[in-house]
């Protein structure tokens, strides 16, 4: 952002997707909370596909119970579409956007 | 005293499954209703199916859309080749870990398939349809998958880390 004087930029169109993604931001992916899955389940899952030891996971599987949603992985899109491919495959309800 | 083995339990490579005639029929059945379900249906039409398959990005619809047809029927084809798995295995009283991860993927799917149909709720006091629902059988049996899928977890112990997709 520059201040000063600068002259006006001709009028851009504005792209269809609106959705402005900053390339420097990381991706979170966020799982939410389902009446559904047991929390054994919930926790067996972020141990298999994160690797996370027992205690991080079930913590994380609290998070999702109690407060409706829980980040359990963030960084490049790539990444964070893969991890969101699996947590699906394994019946979990998870998301992927912009670290805000 | 040693505790009693679950139905589910290490057995040399595998996992030795205990389980009667009645819980396996009970299988095959509802994995041939699932299938079904997987080669007929779509999300937009059946919300067990958007449950099975649900939005990764679902404020973002062109994002969402390029999602999805990055996978193809990928998703859709491990969820059938799972199907398979525990077809071929539902007599087995012996069955390798990678056969149990099956079962597992499959049991859960039938409960989200299962919960989606009930409307279940969070809530523990939630005795589901009464006695005399057409719905109770199904809820009975949402129940007994529960616990049938708590007693693969006991039997599987800590899970191996799965490899990230490339």
């Amino acid at each position: 952002m520059t201040a000063g004087t600068v002259t006006a930029p001709v009028e851009v169109e504005r792209p269809v997707d609106e959705t402005v993604h900053e390339p420097d931001l990381p991706w979170i992916v966020i799982v939410w909370n389902d009446p559904i899955n047991l929390m054994s389940y919930v926790t067996w899952v972020f141990m298999r596909l994160f690797g996370y030891p027992r205690e991080r996971a079930e913590k994380l599987m609290w998070d999702v119970h109690t407060k409706g949603r829980a980040v359990v992985s963030s960084g490049p899109r790539e990444k964070a579409e893969s991890d969101v491919a699996r947590l699906h495959a394994h019946g979990l309800w998870a998301t992927l956007q912009q670290d805000a | 005293m040693p505790e009693e083995p679950g139905p589910f339990h290490k057995e040399g490579d595998g996992y030795a499954v205990d389980l009667g005639a009645g819980t396996r029929d009970l299988l095959v059945e509802l994995c041939r209703q699932s299938r079904l379900l997987l080669e007929h249906e779509d999300p937009s039409s059946d919300p067990a199916m958007d449950r099975l398959f649900p939005p990764a990005y679902p404020d973002d619809p062109l994002a969402d859309l390029e999602f999805g047809s990055t996978l193809g029927d990928a998703p859709k084809n491990d969820k059938l080749r799972a199907i398979d798995t525990v077809e071929r295995t539902a007599n087995a009283d012996h069955v390798t870990e990678e056969e149990l991860l099956a079962w597992i993927s499959v049991v859960n799917d039938l409960r989200l398939i299962l919960g989606t149909r009930l409307e279940v709720t969070d809530d523990p006091d939630d005795e589901g349809p009464a006695p005399d629902d057409p719905s109770r059988e199904a809820f009975e049996v949402y129940g007994f998958l529960g616990m049938l899928l708590q007693e693969m977890l006991a039997g599987i112990g800590a899970p191996e880390v799965e490899e990230p997709l490339d």
